[in-house]
C-alpha cells in the first residue's frame, strides 16, 4: 500500500512516515503542500494523509481539487491537523475527507483511522 | 503651553471663534449700507474705538490659541517619533525574534528525530541478537521511543502558535503605522506598504487555535462529527 503524506512541516512528515513504517506501511511519497501533492499524486497511491494549514494550497483545497480528478475520486483521505472546531471538521468532510485526526495524535489513533479507511469507509463529497 | 489639557485648548479655541463670529456679525450687519456706515463713522467716530478694542481682544485670543495649537503640534511630533520607534523598531525586532525561535525549534526537532531514528535502529539490531531473552523489554523500549517521536509534534504546533503571535504583532504594527500616518503621511508611506505586504496570506498556513492541550477531547469531537456525517450520508 502506497501512502502520500502532505504537510508543510518536515517534522510532521517524518513523524507520520515513521509511524506508518511502524505499523507496516513503508512505501510513502511526501509533499509540502497541496500544489506539490497534486503534482506527485499517481493512481497507485492507496491512502492520502494531509495537513490542513499549508502555504500554496491548503489541505481542504487540495482534497476538493483531488475529488474533481477522475483518478482521485475514490482514494481515501485522512486529514491530520490542529484544527478541531466542529465547523472545520464538517467543512473538511464535505470537501471529501474520509476521516479526521486532531494533532497531537498517538500512533494508535493513526493505526485505528487507517484501518477504518482501508475497511472501505466512503468519502462524503457535497 | 504644550502640556495644556485638550479641554482648555478647545475652550480657548471656541472662545476665539465666538469673538470672531461676533466681530463678523457686526461687520456683516453694517456692510449692507457701507457708504452710509462710513458717513456715520465720519460724522460720529465714537463706535470705531469700541470695535478696535473688540478686535484687539480677538487678536490676543487668536495669538493665545495659535501658541496653544503650536504647542499641541509639538506634542504630536513627539508622539509621532514615539510611534515610529515602537512600530518600526520594537515590533519588527519582536517579529524577527519570533521567526528565529520558530527556525531554532525546527532545527532542534530535526536533531532529536535523527537521534531517535538511530536509537530505533539500534533497538532493532538488539532485537535480532537477543530475540529470546529480552523481547518484552525491547518491545517496551521501541514503544517508548515511538512515543517520544510522537511528542515531537509540539514543534509543528508551537510553530503555528508563533506564526499566530507574529501575525498579531504585524497587525498591531500596521495599526500603529496607520495612526502615525495621520500625523505625518510622508514619513510613514513606505513603511505602511512594507507592513501591508509582509503578512499577505500568512493566515493560510497556521491555525490560530493550534494547541497541544486536550487532544483526546478534541479527537472525540472530530470522531463524533465524522461518525454523524457518515451515518447521515449512508441513510441518504
Amino acid at each position: 500500500m502506497k501512502f502520500l503524506v502532505i504537510d508543510d512541516s518536515a517534522t510532521m512528515r517524518r513523524i507520520i512516515v515513521n509511524s506508518l513504517q511502524r505499523i507496516g506501511y513503508t512505501d510513502c511519497v511526501e509533499a509540502g503542500d497541496g500544489v506539490e501533492a497534486l503534482r506527485v499524486f499517481t493512481p497507485d497511491i492507496g491512502v492520502i494523509i494531509t495537513d490542513w494549514n499549508m502555504p500554496g494550497m491548503t489541505g481542504v483545497d487540495f482534497v476538493r481539487a483531488l475529488r474533481e480528478r477522475p483518478d482521485g475520486k475514490a482514494v481515501p483521505v485522512l486529514m491530520v491537523t490542529t484544527r478541531s472546531i466542529k465547523q472545520d471538521i464538517v467543512q473538511a468532510v464535505q470537501a471529501g475527507v474520509n476521516n479526521y485526526i486532531v494533532k497531537p495524535f498517538t500512533p494508535q489513533i493513526l493505526k485505528e483511522k487507517i484501518d477504518t479507511l482501508l475497511s472501505g469507509q466512503p468519502a462524503i463529497v457535497s | 503651553m504644550a502640556g495644556k489639557p485638550p479641554s482648555d485648548l478647545l475652550y480657548d479655541s471656541e472662545a476665539a471663534l465666538r469673538l470672531i463670529d461676533t466681530a463678523l456679525d457686526e461687520l456683516r450687519g453694517e456692510s449692507f449700507n457701507a457708504a452710509e456706515s462710513r458717513r456715520q463713522e465720519l460724522r460720529a467716530p465714537s463706535p470705531l474705538p469700541e470695535r478696535i478694542v473688540g478686535l484687539g481682544s480677538v487678536t490676543r485670543v487668536l495669538a493665545h490659541a495659535y501658541a496653544d495649537v503650536m504647542g499641541a503640534l509639538g506634542s504630536l511630533r513627539e508622539t509621532r517619533a514615539i510611534l515610529e520607534h515602537v512600530a518600526a523598531d520594537r515590533l519588527k525586532s519582536t517579529n524577527d525574534k519570533l521567526i528565529e525561535v520558530s527556525s531554532a525549534t525546527e532545527v532542534a526537532a530535526t536533531d532529536i528525530l535523527d537521534g531517535i531514528e538511530r536509537a530505533i535502529a539500534l533497538v532493532d539490531t538488539l532485537a535480532r541478537s537477543k530475540a529470546d531473552n529480552d523481547a518484552t523489554t525491547i518491545a517496551s523500549l521501541r514503544e517508548e521511543l515511538f512515543r517520544v517521536m510522537g511528542c515531537m509534534q509540539f514543534q509543528d504546533i508551537t510553530c503555528q502558535q508563533l506564526a499566530h503571535a507574529s501575525s498579531v504583532l504585524s497587525d498591531m504594527e500596521r495599526r500603529l503605522v496607520d495612526i502615525a500616518r495621520l500625523f505625518d503621511p510622508t514619513a510613514f508611506g513606505e513603511l505602511a506598504l512594507d507592513a501591508a505586504t509582509g503578512d499577505s496570506g500568512a493566515a493560510a498556513y497556521f491555525d490560530s487555535h493550534a494547541s497541544t492541550k486536550n487532544a483526546e477531547a478534541r479527537q472525540a469531537v472530530a470522531d463524533e462529527v465524522v461518525s454523524d456525517m457518515t451515518d447521515q450520508d449512508r441513510k441518504r
